[in-house]
């Protein structure tokens, strides 16, 4: 992460803000082990079983072997769902895993703002400057990119320069990192009434 | 935040998609026989007994990194000693002085406050859950003033997180009118 923080106070801030900003994997590490667990256990105990010549719980390891050494359609469908699964838990590790957060420069605090807080600081420069209703105006806030949607009151003019100046002025104040580029859409059907 | 190990989390996920597509590669190259391995055959004891002890450790090896998962809060923001023994502040004063602070904050709808230790230094996480289309600037700000009033009180620059959120408890309060 290049988040480049002006001031010198938030370096020790590093850790905690990377940290903040991107997913600890905890959750999908503790599903993963559980069902591995589950798994090992069965094949631990199966295995013991077999060692005593006792009866197996579901399969026999043998049996087991022996499916794995000539799977039949079953078993090409289930070594296919293994292997997507596979892929996705591949994906899952090698994912940058950020959450939607941007880091606003302090001098004492180290600051984190949900793009969905970020979107709503967005929404309420464009309806301050366009005087719309705040139910007509969304904002969408992306890594890099945030995106105002006004709808206008039909028949009368929306002057999409100046919101876009609004609005920019409010994400320049807040400087989030990384940083956004903001653009307003001004919708081409208006709406009656208020 | 927690002091899980992330590089550890990414590689253990990584090694269980290892296992899961070696082991389906194997059942698809028997079907295949694109390339020639002789079959695992039968187990005989000795195997039957590794996979057991195997599997038996793993079991154990997993159950304690769950267990050990999320550790890293602690209660305690701040200790001092002196002569007379040691004296300590605990998280929950500084959240009730930062909640106090922030109470006047038209957009702000909720805080809480828990420490946790980054590299053995207690750091206070503020969550600041704000109203819709809420004014950032004058939030953080705020913010920025009840912790300066937090330092002045403890006489000490705790380092704080500030987490301004947008929870459900956001979405369903009602919109500020904007004048």
């Amino acid at each position: 992460m290049s988040t480049d923080l002006a001031s010198s106070a938030a370096a020790p801030y590093r850790r905690v803000l990377r940290r903040s900003q991107h997913r600890s994997r905890s959750t999908a590490v503790v599903i993963a082990l559980v069902a591995l667990i589950v798994v090992l256990a069965w094949v631990g105990t199966e295995s013991v079983l077999a060692v005593f010549g006792l009866a197996p719980l579901l399969v026999a390891p043998a049996a087991l072997l022996h499916f794995i050494d000539n799977p039949d359609s079953i078993g090409t469908a289930a070594a296919s769902a293994l292997a997507l699964l596979g892929v996705v838990l591949v994906a899952v590790a090698l994912s940058p895993g950020r959450r939607a957060r941007h880091a606003l420069p302090d001098d004492r605090m180290a600051v984190v703002i949900d793009d969905g807080v970020l979107a709503g600081a967005m929404v309420r420069a464009a309806v301050r400057e366009s005087r719309l209703p705040a139910s007509r105006v969304t904002a969408v806030v992306s890594r890099r990119q945030g995106t105002v949607t006004v709808v206008p009151t039909s028949g009368s003019l929306v002057n999409a320069a100046a919101i876009t100046r609004a609005v920019e002025t409010a994400v320049a104040a807040l400087d989030p990192q990384p940083q956004i580029r903001a653009t307003v859409n001004v919708s081409e059907r208006g709406v009656v009434g208020s | 935040m927690t002091n899980s190990n992330r590089a550890l989390n990414r590689l253990i996920i990584a090694l269980i998609a290892l296992a899961l597509i070696v082991i389906a590669a194997w059942m698809l190259n028997r079907v295949t026989g694109l390339v020639a391995i002789d079959a695992l055959g039968e187990p005989d004891k000795t195997a039957l007994w590794i996979a057991a002890g195997a599997s038996l450790a793993l079991v154990v090896a997993s159950i304690s990194w769950i267990a050990t998962r999320g550790r890293g809060h602690t209660r305690t923001l701040l200790a001092a000693n002196d002569d007379e023994g040691t004296g300590t502040i605990e998280a929950r004063v500084a959240a009730d002085l930062i909640s106090d602070d922030l109470s006047r904050v038209p957009d702000i709808v909720d805080v809480s406050a828990h420490a946790f230790l980054v590299r053995g230094q207690a750091t206070l996480e503020l969550t600041v859950t704000t109203r819709r289309a809420a004014d950032v600037r004058l939030v953080v700000d705020s913010v920025g003033r009840a912790v300066a009033a937090l330092d002045r009180t403890l006489d000490s620059r705790i380092p704080v997180l500030l987490h301004v959120a947008s929870g459900v408890r956001a979405n369903l309060a009602r919109e500020q009118r904007v004048r």
